[in-house]
């Protein structure tokens, strides 16, 4: 996910709950901010092990 | 699946930490909440109703204060009048078997105190293990416990996210991927706007569900491309 989106959703979702006095509903907002940003910290260190391990020396004999 | 919480205190409406977890599943329609001292103020167990309920459930919850390293007295006389042989374990019939069993613990101490060299010495693990014991001779699944250490003391972040963790253990199928902690939000989600009229709030939340399905898919190609060029 780019950056922009993220954190374009990450403001939606903050705005939401400033506008939501649902209980419930506001800690599966803040569950939400968490996954998304667990998901993105994932993309990310998954890409980076793609780029190193396709730049791996083990591999340049290929 | 259907969750049953067994709750175990025997001044339940002094309790914040209590009144905040129970409150907060007050529309759950898969879990049923039950007090042990409001259901039998007089001490004396209804034997064949708790059995039935324990039939009827798929998870056994156990929630209490941590009194002496172990469950208010109500929660110990249950166990002693209602898991009998023949019904629990023994030969023939073990009406529990392969369900699931957990615990929710509210402690009044440091979590640091809880192993060696912290003042209580012992942690959650080593002085549960009677609870573990009960499980794994009841033929139950033993999931991972919720110790929630002085509630009193925590800031709403916390809080917010010992009720993400409570609401796991009670709804969430036995799995912490987050692949799994995403189909559960979105079902919680999915839930909790049921009837909401809200136009721009459901728009807005049907476009997070759709960011965390996207980026599932993304995740799981990566997984593909990462499982290929890992292969010798």
């Amino acid at each position: 996910m780019e950056k922009e989106k993220e954190e374009w959703i990450l403001s939606e979702l903050e705005r939401t709950l400033e506008k939501t006095a649902d209980e419930t509903l506001r800690v599966l907002i803040k569950a939400a901010q968490g996954i998304i940003k667990e998901q993105s910290r994932r993309m990310e260190q998954m890409e980076a092990e793609i780029d190193g391990t396709l730049w791996s020396p083990r591999r340049w004999g290929e | 699946m259907k969750t049953l919480v067994i709750v175990s205190h025997p001044e339940i409406l002094d309790s914040a930490s209590q009144q905040f977890f129970l409150h907060s599943v007050k529309g759950f329609d898969d879990v049923t909440v039950h007090h042990l001292e409001s259901a039998y103020p007089d001490g004396q167990i209804n034997v064949a109703e708790e059995q039935a309920l324990l039939n009827s459930h798929d998870r056994i919850l156990f929630q209490f204060p941590f009194y002496w390293y172990s469950s208010p007295y109500m929660l110990k006389k249950w166990q002693d009048e209602v898991l009998l042989e023949g019904f629990a374990y023994g030969e023939g019939r073990r009406a529990l078997y392969g369900k699931e069993f957990g615990l929710i613990i509210m402690i009044g101490i440091n979590e640091r105190e809880y192993q060696a060299g912290g003042s209580e010495r012992f942690s959650i693990n080593e002085l549960t293990k009677p609870f573990q014991a009960m499980a794994h001779k009841t033929g139950m699944t033993y999931l991972r416990p919720l110790a929630v250490f002085q509630f009193g003391y925590m800031d709403d972040e916390e809080k917010t996210e010992t009720l993400i963790k409570y609401w796991q253990l009670l709804t969430m199928k036995n799995d912490h991927s987050l692949e799994t902690r995403e189909e559960w939000l979105i079902n919680r989600l999915q839930k909790a706007m049921t009837g909401n009229s809200d136009a721009e709030l459901t728009q807005r939340i049907r476009f997070a569900i759709q960011v965390i399905e996207e980026n599932r898919q993304t995740i799981d190609g990566l997984k593909m491309v990462l499982e290929d060029i890992r292969r010798p």
